[in-house]
């Protein structure tokens, strides 16, 4: 009993210390959104940073990305366009911006075209976000349940038939819609992409100083993340290169 | 061995007559040699020429070298389309006495009072065999075709105009050939490609020889302009011409193939300036010095009727790379492109003329109007500073359209809504999107229970009513085994009557038991239990009539126990019957 109510004490003084730093969160994104509308970007992005630890998803970075890019620092734009992505990869305002700070920077990749299959399944994977799909989880759990007890107390045989195949049905389902759930999140949260920081890399061929250099990118260009070998990213283009970049050339978006 | 050239450069120059100095009216005074450098070894001649002029000449010392022959003199008149000319020639052939530079000094002569001299000539005199080309052509190499790089018979030149300059300011370039040839057949020419520069070129001439000798170092050379060019650098920094490359056929006669020869010139360099900070709003790289002017050809006109403004920009330099200034109309004239019309002249004055452009402006909607004042902005190279020029402001009065008044529904020419600027769309402002840090639903303890918790409701449930069951079947088990403990507690004087074998007593206490047990269940006292009002009973409480029988039968053989020892059935058997019948009832009657 003594540890429930401590349990308890602590979820709600962690939620409401969450909830202060909320508060802290808004009121420095208010204050930053004044300045940007002022024109006093630098100040801005300083009320922005402010907030960022204590708030995340798509307003916070799409705002850090808007003050970035006003403030000319177009690899930092990019690295927060991409994290608002994360969070609403379908949203318009944020793909517009990415691609024209995309344009201002140096490398050009040939991107490789995405199937449309693929592209349909990409957003139907993301738009409902991992929360959204977690309702739809619940829902499923819950009318699986109700079916079955449809089947367990029904009378007439096309009653109980409809709620055994029925529940079944829904509990398929909710399993499906817990990996989507899963590889949602994974979306947004795994640490699978990057951006480059430094002006001029020399990706290598082995994760190793001296190793050959393969291509050369440059600040603001995205690389996936294929594996990590000590301090070392395999790093791949969105044109199929791969090579290894020393893990201070990047920030994981 | 005529080499024929890409752009087709090929001049053929002949000279008929002898190279013979011919000046102009005015008296002169000339020296020159042939040679310069000579070989140590080598002799040189050394003329002194005073044409359209008597007097005496004063040679200038010659202590440096040794005079092989001379002075002799030689004189000639001649009279070229009713102008006569006479000269007179001095000539020493002198052969240096060792090597170094050495100064041939002035020569004077006075003409008529007045003094001319001609200026020193420095005579450079080298170790070995001399560059023996001489005017006459005395190296002749039947046929062959030797190419050099260095030749002091044959020089190109590149001259420019200025070499410091602004970027976007005007050098005039002159590619120059310097001959000591008679006979000279230029083959291919290889212009610099004069990377960093934009280019106007003079127009198309036939290159010719100019009259006049030009002397380097004392020596005589025929000089010829290939090509002159106006040339405006791009950028600013220290930018080097390529070297002119020219190869040329010279000395070929009737009898001889002549020899090919291939030449390179300099290579000068321009140190290009930036332009300085401060530069106005309106410069768009225009560089020179400008008059700009803007007419309309109308101040009032009727809707849909069309007007011309003209904008003019007048001057020296790079015109050819001024765009149409950027204007703001109002926003209800259509305006076309404008035409541009070109009256530049190349020459050695550089790039100069006007350029101006026309705009075609057609009102839509009558009403005042007013085209702010136009400006124009160049650098002037010369003063060192920007200069902004401007035009107008122009008004305009614009009338109805006759006949044709437009209202709100006329068809009017839909502005195509175009973007002009690139920019990122702007921020999201509404605070509450602001979600707290891994406020993430998905994951939390509260999903998981949504997500289990009906499922483990269902298990309990379902536990739930398993065990009840089992409870209910239970609570039968227990009851039998109270009925059984009743019966056994019921019979227990019967039990003893069977154990002490008193048959008697045996069937009596049957009775009671019986009795007993069936008054305690229905409720009703022994004295008004009677054997029928018992089976009515029983079969009120819906006991079946297999047991009913049993009942009447255990009644009954009791009742006749009594008279009579019963026969048919043992004391034992009869006993566990009727405990069976009790257990029976006991499970049957509430």
């Amino acid at each position: 009993m003594k540890k429930l109510i401590l349990f308890f004490s602590a979820v709600i003084l962690s939620a409401m210390a969450m909830s202060q730093g909320l508060d802290y969160a808004r009121d420095q994104f208010s204050l930053g959104n004044e300045a940007y509308m002022e024109g006093d970007y630098e100040k801005a992005l300083n009320h922005y940073l402010e907030a960022e630890p204590n708030t995340e998803g798509l307003a916070i970075n799409y705002n850090l990305g808007n003050a970035y890019f006003k403030l000319g620092e177009i690899p930092e734009s990019i690295l927060h366009y991409e994290r608002a992505l994360r969070f609403a990869p379908s949203n318009e305002d944020v793909q517009y911006n990415l691609s024209i700070a995309n344009d201002m920077i140096v490398d050009k990749i040939d991107i490789l075209p995405k199937s449309k299959l693929r592209i349909w399944w990409d957003t139907f994977r993301y738009r409902l976000g991992p929360d959204g799909w977690a309702q739809l989880c619940i829902a499923l759990a819950i009318s699986s349940v109700l079916l079955f007890l449809l089947y367990y107390f029904g009378r007439g045989k096309g009653v109980r038939r409809f709620g055994f195949f029925g529940s079944i049905i829904a509990f398929i389902f909710l399993i499906l819609t817990y990996t989507l759930a899963v590889s949602a999140e994974n979306y947004r949260y795994a640490e699978k992409s990057a951006i480059v920081f430094t002006d001029k890399v020399d990706v290598k061929s082995e994760p190793r100083g001296g190793s050959v250099n393969v291509f050369v990118l440059h600040a603001g260009t995205k690389v996936e993340i294929l594996s990590r070998e000590g301090e070392w990213y395999e790093v791949e283009i969105a044109s199929g290169a791969q090579g290894w970049i020393y893990k201070d050339e990047l920030r994981l978006v | 061995m005529k080499k024929t050239g890409r752009h087709s450069w090929i001049i053929m120059i002949v000279m008929l007559l002898s190279p013979i100095f011919s000046w102009g009216q005015d008296a002169a005074l000339v020296a020159s040699v042939d040679k310069n450098p000579v070989s140590v070894n080598d002799v040189f001649t050394l003329k002194i020429t005073l044409t359209n002029g008597k007097g005496n000449i004063e040679t200038p010392d010659l202590n440096d070298f040794q005079v092989v022959f001379g002075p002799s003199r030689s004189s000639s008149y001649r009279i070229v389309n009713g102008r006569q000319s006479s000269s007179i020639t001095f000539s020493y052939t002198l052969r240096p006495k060792r090597t170094g530079t050495f100064e041939i000094g002035v020569a004077k002569a006075n003409v008529d009072g007045k003094v001319l001299t001609t200026s020193p000539i420095k005579v450079e005199v080298v170790k070995g065999a001399s560059t023996s080309a001489s005017s006459g052509g005395a190296s002749r190499s039947n046929g062959g075709s030797s190419t050099q790089s260095t030749n002091q018979n044959l020089m190109v030149r590149t001259q420019l105009s200025k070499s410091n300059v602004y970027k976007g300011e005007q050098i005039v370039i002159s590619y120059i050939l310097l001959s000591r040839y008679n006979n000279i057949d230029l083959g291919e020419m290889d212009f610099p490609t004069l990377n960093g520069f934009w280019s106007e070129n003079f127009p198309e001439e036939q290159t010719t020889w100019e009259p006049n000798y030009e002397m380097i170092n004392g020596v005589p050379y025929r000089k010829a302009v290939l090509r002159q060019q106006v040339i405006f650098p791009q950028r600013a920094g220290t930018i080097k011409i390529e070297p002119l490359v020219l190869s040329a056929n010279v000395n070929r006669s009737f009898f001889n193939p002549g020899e090919n020869i291939t030449v390179r010139g300099n290579s000068p360099s321009v140190t290009v300036k930036a332009l300085p900070d401060g530069t106005p709003a309106s410069f768009e790289g225009a560089v020179g010095s400008f008059d700009f002017s803007a007419t309309v050809d109308k101040n009032k006109a009727k809707a849909n009727e069309a007007i011309n403004l003209k904008v003019k920009i007048t001057g020296a330099g790079n015109l050819g790379l001024i765009d149409e200034p950027d204007f703001k109309f109002p926003e209800d004239f259509e305006v076309y492109d404008p035409e541009t019309d070109d009256r530049i002249s190349v020459n050695k004055g550089g790039v100069r003329g006007s350029r101006s452009f026309q705009y075609l402006i057609i009102p839509r909607y009558p009403g005042e109007y007013k085209i702010p004042e136009l400006q124009f902005s160049f650098f002037n190279p010369k003063t060192g500073r920007y200069q902004t020029a401007t035009a107008g402001p122009f008004e305009f009065s614009i009338s109805n359209d006759q006949g044709k008044v437009p209202t709100a529904g006329a068809p009017r020419a839909k502005n195509l809504v175009e973007q002009s600027g690139l920019d990122i769309r702007y921020i999201i402002t509404d605070e509450e999107r602001l979600p707290a840090t891994r406020s993430q639903f998905f994951g939390t303890p509260l999903f998981w229970a949504g997500a289990a918790g009906p499922f483990a409701l269902l298990l309990f449930f379902l536990a739930y009513r398993r065990r009840k069951e089992a409870l209910d079947k239970d609570v039968r088990g227990r009851k039998k085994r109270g009925a059984n403990r009743m019966a056994r507690k019921r019979l227990k004087a019967a039990e003893a009557a069977l154990k002490s074998g008193d048959s008697q007593v045996f069937y009596q206490e049957i009775f009671k038991a019986l009795y007993g047990y069936l008054s305690d269940k229905l409720g009703i006292p022994t004295g008004e239990l009677t054997r029928s009002k018992i089976v009515y009973e029983l079969e009120r409480n819906d006991v079946n009539e297999a047991t009913v029988n049993d009942v009447t039968y255990v009644i009954d053989t009791c009742e006749m126990a009594r008279f009579a020892p019963v026969t048919e059935v043992s004391d034992e058997v009869f006993y566990k019957r009727t405990a069976e019948l009790i257990e029976n009832l006991e499970e049957r009657l509430k």
